[in-house]
């Protein structure tokens, strides 16, 4: 019955079939390309040492500059956190691989109140809000990066403030 | 009625499974009710979900516009719900009978012969068309929602497609992976269950 069901409708199994392809090849190249460009050590990589600039800033007033000159380059941004501070974060596995960061230093995350994560973009010189975690962030890219304990009523980041009080921000680097 | 307990069961359903990211039942029910009782129950099921998971959710609270686009892309499994099941196809799933093949090749042991009878009467050919139009409707909902992300946030409408369209692609993956599951195996065995009751459009033959 369900190989005579497919034959009469040839047409509608043709369609779907073929439109489910489509989708899979292209979602299959967007994830192959996602996997490319967050690959643990993105090219320039030759396994030599960086310095990287990072801000804490608790949101009650209090932050501190950490910078580390000694940082391997197929380290990524979650690594370095984990290296200089004290971090709590909720892993999560494949397909995305990632930690969100719920406390640093004994600071954690409530209700409106969490870790923002920001970067220097060098080309225009000011604050940016990243768009990917900190696993997704190498040194390649950036190197002054910040987190900063703030509250925010929307999810939308061109609403946040930087790190730097008075600082220049920027939505696309 | 039928929107609310619908609504409470995705809201539960997608409580429960918070911690598996993209991984939701709540597209397959908004399916399911488009697909029974018609499109604008669908919509509201889909649009009542929303404005409670979008706005009292531990991951963060969606803004307007975000709330507004996923609010949008989820009326989409209404949409494809509701014209399924007036397409000749749909019409005939809904009432199609178990298949006799599938004890060839699971009904042998003793052990699968039950399994096997439940794989018959949930009939591949039905799973394979619910699969195939939950990937469809899945991947239009995270094309929308993946664009909708970075709207602001680039400087073209093309960029932000693209962006989004690719750092979104894990969670894209993943979510069209567990909805044709879920598509394939929820959706039909609850249209099933839904005739027998004389639950729904096909049941009462308004279709016909």
């Amino acid at each position: 019955m369900r190989f005579n069901f497919i034959s009469q409708h040839k047409a509608f199994f043709s369609i779907t079939i073929l439109l489910a392809a489509i989708i899979v090849a292209v979602q299959g190249s967007a994830y192959y390309y996602y996997q490319k460009s967050n690959s643990a050590c993105p090219s320039p990589c030759q396994g030599s040492n960086i310095r990287v600039e990072t801000l804490i800033n608790y949101g009650n007033g209090t932050s501190q500059w950490l910078n580390r000159t000694n940082i391997s380059s197929n380290w990524n941004f979650y690594d370095l956190t984990n290296n200089i501070t004290k971090v709590q974060a909720t892993y999560y596995g494949p397909p995305t691989s990632e930690h969100l960061v719920t406390g640093i230093n004994g600071v954690q995350s409530n209700g409106q109140y969490f870790w923002s994560l920001w970067a220097v973009c060098e080309k225009s010189n000011a604050w940016i809000a990243t768009s990917v975690g900190a696993d997704a962030i190498h040194f390649t890219t950036y190197h002054t990066l910040a987190w900063y304990f703030q509250a925010a009523n929307s999810q939308d980041s061109s609403n946040w403030n930087p790190p730097v009080s008075g600082a220049a921000k920027v939505t696309v680097c | 009625m039928i929107v609310s307990v619908f609504t409470a069961l995705s809201l539960a359903t997608n409580y429960a499974l918070i911690g598996f990211q993209n991984v939701k039942l709540m597209d397959t029910l908004v399916f399911i009710v488009a697909f029974l009782f018609g499109v604008r129950l669908g919509i509201g099921v889909a649009v009542s979900t929303w404005l409670v998971y979008g706005l009292v959710n531990p991951n963060g609270v969606d803004g307007p516009i975000i709330l507004s686009f996923l609010i949008l892309g989820e009326c989409f499994y209404a949409f494809s719900g509701a014209i399924l099941s007036r397409t000749s196809v749909g019409q005939e799933l809904s009432i199609m009978k178990p298949t006799d093949y599938s004890s060839r090749i699971t009904g042998r042991i003793g052990v699968f012969r039950k399994l096997g009878r439940r794989i018959r009467k949930l009939n591949p050919a039905r799973s394979l068309v619910f699969a195939l139009v939950g990937l469809q409707a899945t991947f239009c909902y995270d094309l929308l929602t993946n664009f909708a992300s970075w709207l602001f946030l680039t400087t073209s409408l093309y960029q932000a497609f693209i962006i989004g369209n690719i750092i979104g692609a894990p969670f894209s993956v993943a979510h069209e992976g567990s909805n044709t599951i879920f598509f394939a195996t929820v959706a039909p065995a609850v249209i099933v269950a839904a005739r027998r009751m004389g639950i729904g459009f096909h049941s009462r033959g308004r279709l016909k």
